[in-house]
């Protein structure tokens, strides 16, 4: 069974902002998109979680449950993996309780992912140096979470433009709108935030030159 | 309101054509030391147009304090050659001062080097053991060198001498979260209530423990201590009501009827579902649909995402 796995570019930037956001913090969230029986991931977007921290339960288990609560109603998209990005400047690692959070976030899927900002990658990506600054893993059966990289396997952008898609972070970033993405933890302290972050796709593609509105 | 001020004066210099005006950039970063914003490129940008353009609109006493201002913010944001040149004006004006050389500890550590930031820190404490400064730069040392173990070591030191550094404690508490060690962080946040009793977040924190520990026990006590957040805030904080809610689906004791006090349980969650319900109806009415089944779930005895 030969396993793929795609992203929209939404859904990278997403994680991105959520990094950006909160460059010394831990943050991390889940993915959402489809599975499909042959062994193909596509994520089609990213809902983030948490930023203060990511051992305690609460916070994620309400906000796992509103994502779910969102998927069942919406049908046409499932959880279909979880994103983790440390604090520390060091490669893309899924420690132990991140492992945990996956297997909690993914308990009803047989096909998921989790992607990991490797951020060491990251710094390359920014310099031009590096196409993809993430650290992807399949779900191994029940042995646990395993790098797609050991099967030759590696996260592929839908559009396969990882240079729009940095273009697209530079500009959001200098232009500041990964401070209008809102993650559930914020959503907890200020209800008005919506964790779904309908407006920010669209509020950045607006600013590349080139896009179509 | 500060933070208002804060976002307004950040959003003109950001319109300003050309040079930002003195008295601005100078607002901008008081307002940043006052409410202990951390955005560190915005303000080594700006801080470095204000010295390099208007260090004579300073008194002496604030021009130094935006230098280390500055300095901290250069290494957080990693622009090292920027923070040397900073700090090393501040080692001219300010020869031996230990305060200076924390300073040029942290670009050790910023660069990587820690065994030299140690050795400067240690220099220190040689001759100034108590030194607040010195002592904090250890733990961040440890924190940087991915020691949490030695991190919490140095720390509980700290707060063997400085036991009422409210920080100390959070981040105490932080570093107990990140090995996983969560009874020793609940210790740290029933210090932090104790020392803040209006502070409802640090009730609400311990709970968040005490619910992740898990048992009966801790699901009881973690419940009474987000009754109490919702007290502090007047029934305005989600994390509470949903708390509350999460600690009742946990507990399956069965409950005399006679005593008030089991009355109130019993009331708690009803009255938790209702405010949590008029809360989404008004700020986030395109979420209902997410959480009604969530808390219909909650209240079957079924704890979320179990």
């Amino acid at each position: 069974m030969t396993f793929s796995c795609s992203a929209d570019q939404t859904a990278l930037l997403k994680i991105l902002a959520h990094a950006a956001k909160y460059p010394s913090n831990s943050v991390n969230g889940v993915l959402v998109g489809t599975a499909k029986e042959g062994g193909s991931v596509e994520i089609l977007d990213a809902i983030p979680l948490c930023h203060t921290t990511l051992t305690l339960a609460p916070a994620l288990e309400i906000g796992l449950a509103q994502v779910e609560s969102y998927t069942h109603i919406t049908g046409s998209v499932a959880i279909v993996g979880y994103y983790q990005s440390d604090a520390r400047f060091g490669p893309g690692d899924l420690p132990p309780l991140g492992r945990k959070i996956a297997d909690k976030v993914s308990e009803h899927q047989a096909q998921a992912v989790v992607l990991v900002l490797d951020n060491k990658r990251l710094e390359q990506f920014c310099k031009a140096q590096a196409d993809n600054p993430f650290e992807l893993f399949s779900k191994d059966g029940s042995k646990g979470w395993k790098r797609a990289s050991a099967d030759g396997g590696e996260l592929a952008l839908k559009n396969a433009d990882w240079k729009k898609l940095r273009e697209e972070f530079f500009v959001m970033f200098k232009q500041l709108k990964h401070r209008t993405l809102h993650d559930f933890e914020e959503h907890l302290d200020d209800a008005g935030k919506d964790w779904l972050n309908k407006g920010f796709a669209s509020s950045v593609k607006f600013l590349l030159p080139g896009n179509a509105l | 309101m500060s933070e208002l001020e804060l976002e307004e004066v950040e959003r003109s210099l950001r319109n300003a054509k050309g040079v930002p005006a003195a008295d601005k950039l100078i607002k901008y970063l008081r307002l940043v030391r006052e409410l202990h914003v951390r955005d560190s490129p915005t303000v080594a940008r700006y801080g470095n147009i204000l010295l390099r353009h208007y260090k004579s609109h300073l008194s002496e006493e604030e021009l130094w304090l935006v230098h280390e201002q500055v300095a901290v913010a250069a290494l957080d944001a990693h622009a090292l050659p920027f923070a040397a040149s900073v700090i090393k004006a501040i080692n001219r004006r300010f020869p031996d001062s230990v305060r200076a050389r924390r300073l040029q500890g942290m670009y050790f550590e910023a660069a990587g080097d820690f065994p030299r930031a140690e050795e400067m820190y240690r220099d220190v404490l040689a001759t100034h053991p108590n030194n607040e400064m010195a002592l904090k730069r250890m733990v961040s040392l440890e924190r940087s060198r991915g020691n949490p173990a030695a991190a919490i070591e140095a720390l509980r030191r700290y707060l063997d001498t400085f036991g009422n550094d409210k920080d100390g404690w959070e981040e105490l508490a932080e570093l107990y979260l990140e090995v996983l060690n969560y009874r020793q962080a609940a210790y740290c946040y029933e210090e932090l209530i104790m020392m803040n009793p209006g502070n409802s977040s640090f009730y609400t924190r311990y709970a968040d423990v005490l619910y992740t520990i898990g048992g009966a026990t801790n699901y009881k006590t973690a419940r009474s201590y987000y009754a109490k957040a919702i007290e502090l805030t007047a029934g305005g904080s989600l994390r509470a009501l949903f708390g509350v809610l999460a600690c009742a689906a946990h507990i399956t004791d069965k409950v005399a009827l006679q005593d008030a006090r089991s009355r109130a349980q019993i009331e708690l969650p009803e009255a938790s579902t209702q405010a949590l319900l008029r809360i989404y109806r008004t700020h986030a009415p395109d979420k209902l649909p997410f959480v009604e089944p969530l808390l219909a779930k909650l209240a079957a005895g079924q704890p979320g995402a179990q």
